[in-house]
């Protein structure tokens, strides 16, 4: 289980973006690790394509997808503790205590959804990124 | 689009940012303010309420202004606004309370 990250929607779309400038790096932080994806993660990655992404991106996407084992969504006692603020959605709770519950770290370019749940004393584990937009390609 | 007095279907933490929104644009955002609005607001937001925020005030589909959000936060310059819409909105936003929303958590 140490040997897993886990993805959030949006390190995901960093992936599969074309001309990620990210991509590189994230290959460099997953290697070697096997991928995870909660349903809800998996939910609001496959909106983001469905919205926004062109023919490559989407051809991109399956192959990421193949690789990703999907978990159901999770989050551990103290993640379900967290208050939504501005900072922190719901499903944001959802996906980095997912993450949380297994003891392994959450990808993800959302430094004010992190920064909110450690400022409610949830330390989360995590791996961040620039965030990086589908461009319809 | 104006912006309803109504915050139906909106989270509740979300009410007094929606409010403040509201006050700035009561006509609702223009296009040309939105990116700008996207990068002043993500300065105290999450991405996923930043985007459920605005497709609320706008009607865009959630998962293309959640797009648009990765799109102003990864600092490329095609997607970052004029500097002069920037100074527009946020003018716009401290006279309703953006410098002390700041602070909020």
């Amino acid at each position: 289980m140490a040997n897993e990250v886990n993805l959030d929607a949006c390190a995901a779309v960093a992936f599969v973006a074309e001309g990620s400038t990210v991509r590189h790096y994230l290959r460099s932080v997953v290697s070697g690790k096997d991928l995870v994806m909660t349903r809800t993660a998996l939910r609001e990655f496959q909106g983001s394509l469905a919205a926004a992404a062109g023919p490559s991106e989407q051809a991109r996407a399956l192959r990421l997808l193949a690789r990703l084992r999907i978990i159901p969504d999770g989050p551990s006692p103290r993640a379900q503790a967290l208050r939504p603020t501005n900072n922190l959605e719901a499903e944001d709770i959802i996906i980095l205590g997912t993450g949380d519950a297994l003891g392994i770290a959450t990808v993800t370019s959302d430094r004010r959804a992190v920064s909110a749940a450690r400022s409610q004393r949830a330390n989360i584990r995590v791996l961040l990124h620039p965030s990086e937009p589908l461009k319809g390609v | 689009m104006s912006l309803s007095h109504s915050t139906d279907g909106l989270s509740a933490e979300l009410h007094s940012t929606y409010d403040m929104v509201r006050a700035a644009f009561p006509a609702g955002i223009p296009d040309e303010n939105y990116r700008a609005a996207l990068l002043l607001l993500a300065e105290n937001m999450s991405q996923r309420q930043l985007a459920r925020l605005m497709a609320y005030c706008t009607g865009r589909d959630y998962y293309r202004v959640y797009n648009d959000v990765l799109a102003v936060l990864s600092g490329q310059p095609a997607y970052q606004p004029p500097d002069e819409q920037v100074a527009e909105v946020r003018r716009r936003l401290q006279q309703h309370g953006y410098d002390h929303w700041l602070t909020e958590e």
